[in-house]
């Protein structure tokens, strides 16, 4: 179930013509645009490829600042990958860049390192992890220039989602992986706070994947997914689920895509809502010519249960609207932890 | 072919893997996956089963020690367990609810969804099951008549073993076990696999010389090869084969029963292909092949001063095929069905029958409506219609309503018919149809399929916090048709067949039965169960009436300390019983039994050390008949598992 907000998202069927349509748009706007960039032109989109999912995420940034500068705004489109070198120039011209995905993010970063004053830039459908490396790498510094709406909840909020979906569960297994591992003391910490026990196993390659169930799965009471690639992959979430289905532990997942597969809830950020986050954003630093905000998590969000898997593991939930609105409460309390602060006294997980 | 397709398809996965960056993107977030927890992977939870349902873990299945598959029934309420040595060695008889003898079953007892009750009488291969306990992941125990959705044979209950997922078991595993009374076990096990592919080897060897005043020593080897292949979106494949092979001593020493070995061998292949279309919606098609054979031809001891003896085998074989198919819709979250389809033969040689056993064919059609109608009523109903070349066409009805009295309350209604059709030996010959105590020699195909007409009411309670559960079963049963092999009760030696066969007997069964399971911590299990039950018969041609223990109580507690050490005790009561067949009186006992046990890490891998002793008290109660006497039994086990 969706968030409530103050404007409520618009869900967009992806169908095959409105595809094809959103398709041709962000093209002919990619040829104008970077060919020959025009006065007027303030924003830039940049995704990473012409795929549904970032096309949704475009499209819901472009309707989200239709109104802004009395309609006038121009926005421009453009695919990370075709981006030639000659393009790097023209990037100056805009008054904000929004990148779409990790892949846009990179390519637009470090094309702008070569400018002497970069764009702002937003970065949208980024994980934090992957935000915080690249920030560096890229020479960048974490200033009010460049900005991001995570893709990933926070974990503050994945816990409350515990405690309001399945407050009997209170031991939490968790499997990190190389990617997922910074996130250890976070975790030990937002556990606590949470009076949740916390089991925690660290892999280093996928071998060790059944090993770390097995120690992981007997002490917990449901297994919660961080995103890894290493952990949840197209051949590590068959048996994930599997396994822990057996042992008749529930999955929080962090997709829709678990959820189908057989999580037993999920908490994520659509497609759709990460636009709308973004647009705001932009709407905002546009109205007031301003600096950027700090890097946030989604303040939009979804919430979803598998309701077969609850039934079958005989789990009494409460109705998807009663969790987001339950989630909703605590919003304000979460803010991204500032890199360099961040609590490195926690390491204290078993 | 297979294995090539089947190579070059791991290569492909493993190069596609391989080739993934490791680098955390939004893809992660963005990942379509395919439907792992499929309608007809995700079962009915306890409080919403047609059927109490008791599920044997493998927590419970090591804190038991058992290991002899048998044994581990004990702790299911409603169950008695038995052994018996008579004619082809030292045999297990697991009943429900009593009506139990040697050689015959009325429960129906599967290996991942395959029967392995022998077609010959239908009595279940105990000793040839061709891997050890702590390669199954659960064992679900449907404690009433459930055709509709067991299948055929799913008389009084269906027991079905399901073994772990190759991906379960990686890496590679050693297990050697000895004690008194002969036991040498040993296992070793191998699992790996990669890109969706994922197998698993398991050999093993168990020995044991059965009961200390008689000649009942066995041995098998076992062998069992499984892989689980993940092709694609929604399809997946399971291959499985292996085999036992090995010797029981038999014989208690009559003319025609003289002290020898015979020779036991078995094998199987499984192969089955799950679909799933969505998430609520999906099907499989299995094929499996069951083949049986038991070796024993022996000279009889010479009757008649200077007459040659002619060799009387004893053997029989069995060849078993059986095709099905399922499949699962939903319409909606309050509605969703099942249907399916099998085929099965049964190919039967029995040698000393001189004559030729005419095929079984059995074919079934089945279906299942689970109905949401409100949100505190449940409807279960089905069907099953079974046709088969020895007692026709018959139709095995189930329904069930399940009341949610509260949160984690529920109250279970059900009433269900369920069919046993009869044996090919039941029904073969000279054996004969006629009302109880005058039977008459009739041509082949008169018996009547046994029936059971089941009337319950349950009691399921779960306590989420304290990871407590309570399930309590009120029974009255009516079982008719019951069919009886006719033959003086002797101790002496073994009847030859054929003997006759008829629908002798009725049984009235009613009782009460429960079980108690408390898991509040990782470290601690208890288990508890009882049953009081009483059967009325008139007992025309059998102990019917008598056939199960008044009362049966069973607690099984568990305690890990400091992380190394387990602990597990098992105490078993049940009041006096005479089971059906050539049975003689059983009396009270109480059994303790005990496990103790040590983890420890070496090298790359971790290992236990445990002793287990059975029968703590060395209680020299007798089994089925006055040979087979109890005793104590210990036996120390080394495991040490490589991970990968």
């Amino acid at each position: 179930m969706t968030a409530p907000g103050p404007a409520s998202a618009q869900a967009m069927p992806c169908n095959a013509p409105r595809w094809r349509v959103r398709f041709l748009h962000a093209w002919f706007a990619l040829a104008a645009s970077l060919c020959a960039p025009q006065a007027g032109a303030q924003v830039l989109l940049v995704l990473s490829d012409e795929s549904a999912g970032y096309q949704a995420v475009a499209e819901e940034v472009r309707s989200g600042l239709k109104q802004s500068r009395d309609g006038k705004l121009r926005v421009d489109a453009a695919v990370a990958s075709r981006m030639a070198d000659a393009d790097t120039a023209s990037l100056d011209s805009y008054e904000l860049v929004v990148t779409i995905g990790l892949a846009a993010a990179q390519q637009t970063l470090s094309r702008e390192k070569d400018l002497p004053t970069p764009p702002r830039t937003l970065c949208l459908l980024i994980p934090r992890q992957s935000f915080e490396r690249l920030l560096p790498s890229a020479g960048r510094a974490r200033d009010s220039r460049v900005s991001a709406v995570f893709i990933d909840q926070p974990l503050s909020r994945q816990m409350d989602l515990l405690r309001v979906a399945l407050p009997e569960k209170k031991r939490v297994g968790v499997i990190l992986g190389p990617s997922s591992l910074d996130l250890e003391s976070e975790l030990a910490r937002q556990a606590r706070e949470h009076t949740l026990a916390l089991t925690v196993a660290r892999i280093t390659e996928r071998a060790g994947l059944y090993a770390a169930l097995q120690n992981v799965l007997p002490a917990s009471d449901l297994l919660l997914m961080l995103p890894d690639p290493l952990v949840s992959n197209a051949d590590t979430v068959y048996g994930l689920l599997l396994t822990t289905y057996r042992e008749q532990l529930p999955v929080i997942g962090f997709s829709e895509g678990l959820l189908n597969a057989g999580a037993l809830l999920s908490l994520y950020s659509t497609a759709h809502q990460q636009g709308r986050q973004g647009a705001e954003i932009a709407r905002e630093m546009l109205a007031r010519a301003g600096s950027l905000p700090e890097p946030q998590y989604p303040k939009y969000f979804t919430v979803r249960v598998n309701v077969s898997v609850a039934r079958s593991l005989g789990l009494h939930l409460p109705a998807e609207e009663a969790l987001a609105a339950a989630l909703s409460g605590h919003v304000e309390s979460e803010r991204a932890p500032d890199a360099a602060g961040k609590p490195a006294t926690l390491g204290d997980a078993p | 072919m297979r294995c090539a397709v089947l190579v070059g398809a791991f290569c492909c996965l493993a190069t596609a893997s391989a080739a993934r960056a490791q680098e955390l993107s939004e893809h992660e977030f963005l990942a379509d996956f395919p439907t792992v927890l499929s309608a007809s992977r995700l079962r009915q939870n306890a409080s919403e089963t047609p059927q109490p349902v008791t599920v044997i873990d493998q927590a419970m299945i090591k804190a038991s020690g058992a290991r002899e598959f048998a044994e581990l029934f004990r702790l299911v309420p409603g169950f008695t367990v038995s052994y018996v040595t008579y004619v082809k060695g030292m045999q297990p008889v697991v009943t429900y609810h009593g009506l139990g003898r040697e050689f015959f079953s009325r429960l129906q007892v599967m290996i991942d969804g395959r029967s392995i009750n022998n077609a010959t009488l239908a009595g279940v291969d105990w000793s040839e099951i061709p891997f050890a306990p702590e390669d199954i992941d659960r064992i679900e125990v449907v404690r009433g008549p459930s055709n509709a959705t067991q299948g055929i044979g799913a008389f009084l209950a269906t027991i079905n073993f399901i073994t772990k997922y190759s991906l379960q078991e990686r890496g590679a595993e050693a297990v050697v076990a000895a004690g008194n009374d002969g036991i040498v076990d040993g296992a070793a096990r191998f699992g790996g696999g990669s890109g969706g592919f994922d197998y698993r080897l398991v050999v093993g060897h168990r020995a044991d010389s059965g009961f200390d005043n008689i000649e009942d020593s066995r041995s098998r080897n076992f062998l069992t090869a499984r892989s689980d292949w993940q092709i694609g979106a929604g399809d997946s494949l399971l291959l499985q084969a292996g085999g036992t092979n090995g010797s029981n001593d038999a014989g208690l020493g009559g003319a025609n029963d003289p002290p020898r070995s015979v020779d036991l061998k078995t094998g199987y292949a499984q192969a089955k292909w799950e679909h799933s279309f969505d998430a609520d919606e999906g099907m499989y098609v299995q094929l499996y092949y069951y083949h049986f054979r038991l070796t024993d031809v022996f000279l009889p001891d010479q009757l008649l001063p200077g007459a040659s003896p002619l060799p009387i085998d004893g053997g029989s074989a069995v060849r078993r095929t059986d095709l099905e198919l399922q499949q699962n819709f939903s319409a909606g979250p309050n509605l969703r069905w099942v249907w399916g389809g099998s085929v099965r033969e049964d190919l039967t040689e029995v040698p000393l029958l001189f004559t030729t056993i005419k095929p079984l064919h059995i074919e079934r059609l089945f279906g299942h409506v689970e109905w949401r109608a409100s949100d505190k009523v449940l409807i279960n109903a089905g069907a099953m219609v079974e046709n088969n070349n020895i007692s026709g066409t018959d139709v095995a009805p189930e329904l069930a309503l399940n009341y949610q009295m509260a949160t984690d309350q529920t109250l279970r209604f059900s009433l269900s018919r369920a069919l046993r059709t009869p044996t090919v030996i039941e029904n073969q010959g000279q054996f004969a149809v006629g009302p109880p105590g005058t039977p008459r020699y009739g041509p082949p195909g008169d018996l009547l399929p046994e029936t059971i007409l089941s009337r319950a009411i349950s009691y399921v309670a779960e306590w989420p916090e304290q990871h407590a559960s309570l399930d309590i079963k009120l029974f009255d049963d009516d079982v008719h048709d019951l069919i009886d092999l006719i033959g003086a009760r002797t101790d002496s030696a073994a009847e030859t067949f054929p003997q006759n066969a008829v629908n002798g007997d009725a049984a009235r069964e009613r009782g009460i039965e429960g079980q108690f399971t408390w898991r509040p911590s990782a470290d601690n299990m208890l288990v508890a169960s009882a049953t009081f039950q009483d059967i009325a018969s008139a007992d025309n041609l059998d102990t019917y009436s008598t056939s199960a223990p008044h009362t049966t109580l069973h607690l099984l507690m568990s305690h890990r300390f400091g992380d190394v050490w387990d602990a597990s005790i098992n105490v078993h009561n049940q009041s006096a019983f005479r089971a059906d067949g050539y049975s003689e009186p059983q009396r009270a006992f109480t059994r303790v039994d005990l496990r103790v046990a040590r983890q420890f890490s070496f090298a790359r891998g971790d290992g236990e050390i445990s002793a287990s002793v059975e029968n703590l008290l060395d209680d020299h109660y007798t089994e089925y008949r006055h040979d087979d006497v109890a005793s104590r039994r210990i036996w120390l086990t080394l495991r040490y598992k490589l991970w990968p």
